[in-house]
């Protein structure tokens, strides 16, 4: 496999990361709207932890690893989305706001206008970096043709699906029956709508959309109707919301490798802008280094998360 | 894009130095037994914990205006120091992780567990002001590469672009700085809960608290002192365009003199008072010494006159915050009474403000005084902006956001540091 692909396997499954962790928060701020007490304002405030930071790490480390990689068309790319990436920066900023206004009013539940801008600013950060993806691979803004739109109303229902999945989950003994409701709604509309954009796709005359990772993300898109029947069935919502985690996780990377040859269609090939020969393999393997560290933190982390704090010093 | 800069260079400076205070903090209660030391560390890292998240999302902001805004930059340096920026975010995500850990473990490690959960967060947030630091030293002393055909860098050495002439001295400066500041803004705050509280048992373990941060914020200080003179001597080798312009020194000239204070107006700087030899002192320990003006350089290269308020708004500020800590250490040791009067005490909260003034101006002396260029003598900046007009919009709205940010993140800050602040730490 070649470093440039490494290198796009890399920076897409990045953004992947970024996509599904940033899902995990808007799971919080949609649960902030539920009205509650004391207890659900209590259990809500301890996901509000520093580790959610890492989520902006995947966005930088996704952002500054595709302008190391790919320095050749850091120029053209740039000015393509910098409009809707610009949106994304400026709800990047007022969900920090929500955040330590949240810190302030520790037991603000319910329908209020912060914990509205919380929700509407969580999911248009990872939606304008989806804006910012559907140009480079249709070569237009999502707004001016039908495969943007529909790739756009797929990645609303899809974030939503997750984040509802994933709040009914970590809340499975309240019985959030409208909740649910929701979810199964926002999942049935994903499946449809990821069909419509597979539909639209086939009658284009373009090569790329019929490569084998295109094909891919098909079949992954079909078993999401499988997944939600099982769910149904089931009972078992950790199955839904692990899969919608996955396919957000792997959308991006099976996406942009469809789009091969190209980087940003139609102009910009991928060969072309890859720029990082001086030291590709290396910061690679650099970066592959440092993991175990990053890996032990998040298995302390994860092992303090879950014990009680009685009885383990 | 400075907006951003100046906003979150506020949080870098938590960011970096408080970890650093915390953990020794907590090591000095361990190794004294003292508990109330460990439990202000632990008040102190309520507060790490807010200013984290918003620096996290302000140097979020930064990284992707670099990419946006400024493309051609990024394009120019990404191949000779790119890595510096990847590795800048892996420490970020080690400091991000163990400060998770750090909070949660408080009650459930032992405290020399716990303690050692703190290693990794400083070293994550100095290293990651290390490499991105570095960056910077890059833009000032560009080294490790040559120009292609293309206008390109090509033959990139990463290791010599990296370690640069200015590596060593601006690391040191900026770090230190970064130490002394926050330091003084915490001798601030207590300084301030000082006044405020009324009960004894309050104020006598803060007047403990204030007089440790004053010696962590004087030693600081003097050492930032000491680098600052060393980082004049590396300006008039390396850099001479910035040290020129910082004096308003148009000729070369021997016998060069320190301007202090006056009006920058066009090509000269008015009404200040000019000691004699003393920036040849400053720049060579030699009284005598040639120090290079702005007339070597070509009148489209120099950098503006302004840097002037910077530099002495920075030499002011530091004389202070080294000054107002040892009177009140002295008087603390002499006249206990007179280092806790009310004089004394607003000195003191001053100089939480002009630590954070002094960081500030350094940057901009350092940021404004390489202009018009931003990879001296390669890129201007000029040519380093987006050719996209959107760019215009964000320069309006991220002021007011920043605005926002700091209005609420102060508010959190006061009521964390005045509830906690004595709560915690003092029963």
């Amino acid at each position: 496999m070649p470093v440039i692909n490494i290198a796009l396997f890399l920076v897409m499954l990045l953004f992947g990361c970024y996509a599904s962790l940033s899902a995990f928060e808007l799971s919080i701020a949609l649960l902030k709207l539920l009205p509650g007490n004391a207890k659900l304002a209590d259990k809500n405030k301890q996901y509000f932890t520093p580790i959610w930071e890492i989520t902006n790490v995947f966005l930088v480390f996704g952002f500054t690893s595709f302008v190391v990689f790919f320095n050749r068309a850091v120029v053209p790319i740039s000015e393509l989305v910098l409009t809707v990436l610009g949106v994304g920066l400026t709800a990047l900023l007022i969900r920090a706001a929500v955040v330590l206004y949240g810190y302030y009013y520790k037991n603000s539940q319910g329908i209020t206008t912060a914990n509205i801008l919380f929700v509407l600013s969580s999911i248009t950060v990872p939606l304008s970096f989806t804006a910012a993806g559907i140009t480079l691979l249709t070569g237009k803004q999502f707004y001016c043709n039908n495969m943007g739109w529909s790739l756009i109303l797929t990645s609303v229902a899809g974030l939503l699906t997750l984040a509802t999945s994933f709040a009914l989950y970590i809340h499975r003994k309240d019985q959030h029956i409208f909740l649910y409701q929701i979810c199964m709604f926002v999942a049935l509309m994903y499946s449809i709508l990821a069909a419509v954009t597979i539909q639209i796709s086939t009658h284009s005359v373009d090569d790329r959309l019929i490569s084998w990772p295109f094909l891919f993300w098909s079949g992954l898109v079909i078993l999401s109707f499988i997944t939600i029947a099982l769910t149904v069935l089931y009972k078992k919502l950790q199955m839904l919301w692990m899969y919608f985690a996955l396919l957000t996780l792997v959308t991006p990377v099976l996406l942009a490798f469809s789009n091969v040859p190209y980087l940003a269609f139609p102009n910009l090939q991928i060969q072309p802008s890859y720029g990082a020969e001086a030291y590709g393999a290396a910061a690679i393997i650099g970066l592959a280094a440092i993991f175990p560290i990053i890996a032990l933190g998040f298995f302390l982390f994860t092992r303090l998360y879950f014990i009680s704090a009685k009885g383990k010093r | 894009m400075g907006d951003s800069l100046g906003f979150h260079l506020i949080f870098i400076i938590f960011g970096v130095a408080l970890p650093l205070l915390i953990s020794g903090l907590e090591l000095y209660g361990i190794v004294t037994h003292r508990p109330r030391a460990r439990a202000l560390a632990r008040t102190w890292s309520k507060a790490l914990v807010i200013l984290f998240i918003v620096g996290a999302v302000s140097g979020t902001i930064i990284s992707m205006q670099f990419n946006l805004f400024w493309p051609r930059f990024m394009e120019f340096v990404t191949k000779p120091v790119g890595i510096a920026f990847a590795l800048e975010g892996t420490m970020f995500m080690i400091e991000a992780v163990f400060l998770s850990v750090y909070m949660l473990s408080w009650d459930r490690f032992k405290p020399i567990y716990h303690w050692l959960c703190s290693i990794p967060i400083w070293v994550g947030s100095i290293g990651s002001a290390i490499f991105i630091t570095s960056v910077n030293t890059f833009m000032n002393q560009p080294q490790g590469f040559t120009i292609g055909a293309d206008g390109q860098p090509t033959n990139i050495n990463v290791w010599k672009a990296l370690i640069n002439p200015a590596t060593a001295t601006q690391l040191s400066h900026s770090i230190m700085a970064y130490i002394c500041a926050c330091a003084l803004v915490f001798m601030a705050v207590y300084a301030w809960l000082y006044m405020k509280k009324q009960h004894v048992q309050d104020r006598s373990w803060m007047g403990n608290v204030i007089v440790g941060l004053a010696i962590v914020g004087l030693l600081s200080g003097i050492a930032v002192a000491g680098l600052g003179d060393r980082s004049g001597k590396y300006l008039a080798t390396h850099e001479p365009y910035k040290l020129a312009a910082a004096e308003g020194l148009m000729e070369t000239q021997k016998n060069a003199p320190l301007v202090v204070g006056g009006i920058v107006q066009g090509d000269q700087i008015k009404y200040g008072i000019k000691i004699p030899s003393l920036l040849s002192f400053l720049a060579a320990n030699d009284f005598g010494a040639e120090v290079k003006g702005l007339n070597e350089y070509p009148k489209y290269t120099r950098p503006s006159l302004v840097v002037h308020y910077f530099f002495d708004g920075m030499v002011a500020a530091g004389m202070l915050i080294v000054g107002f800590p040892l009177i009140f250490l002295g008087l603390y040791f002499w006249r206990k009474k007179w280092a806790f009067s009310k004089p004394m005490l607003y000195a003191l909260v001053a100089c939480g403000l002009l630590g954070v003034l002094a960081t500030e101006f350094g940057w901009l002396l350092t940021e404004l005084g390489r202009q018009p260029y931003v990879v001296y003598g390669y890129l201007t900046t000029a040519e380093a902006l987006t050719n996209n007009d959107a760019v215009i919009r964000y320069g309006f709205i991220f002021p007011l956001m920043y605005l926002a940010l700091i209005t609420l993140g102060v508010a959190i800050l006061r009521r964390t540091m005045n509830h906690n602040g004595v709560t915690n730490a003092s029963h």
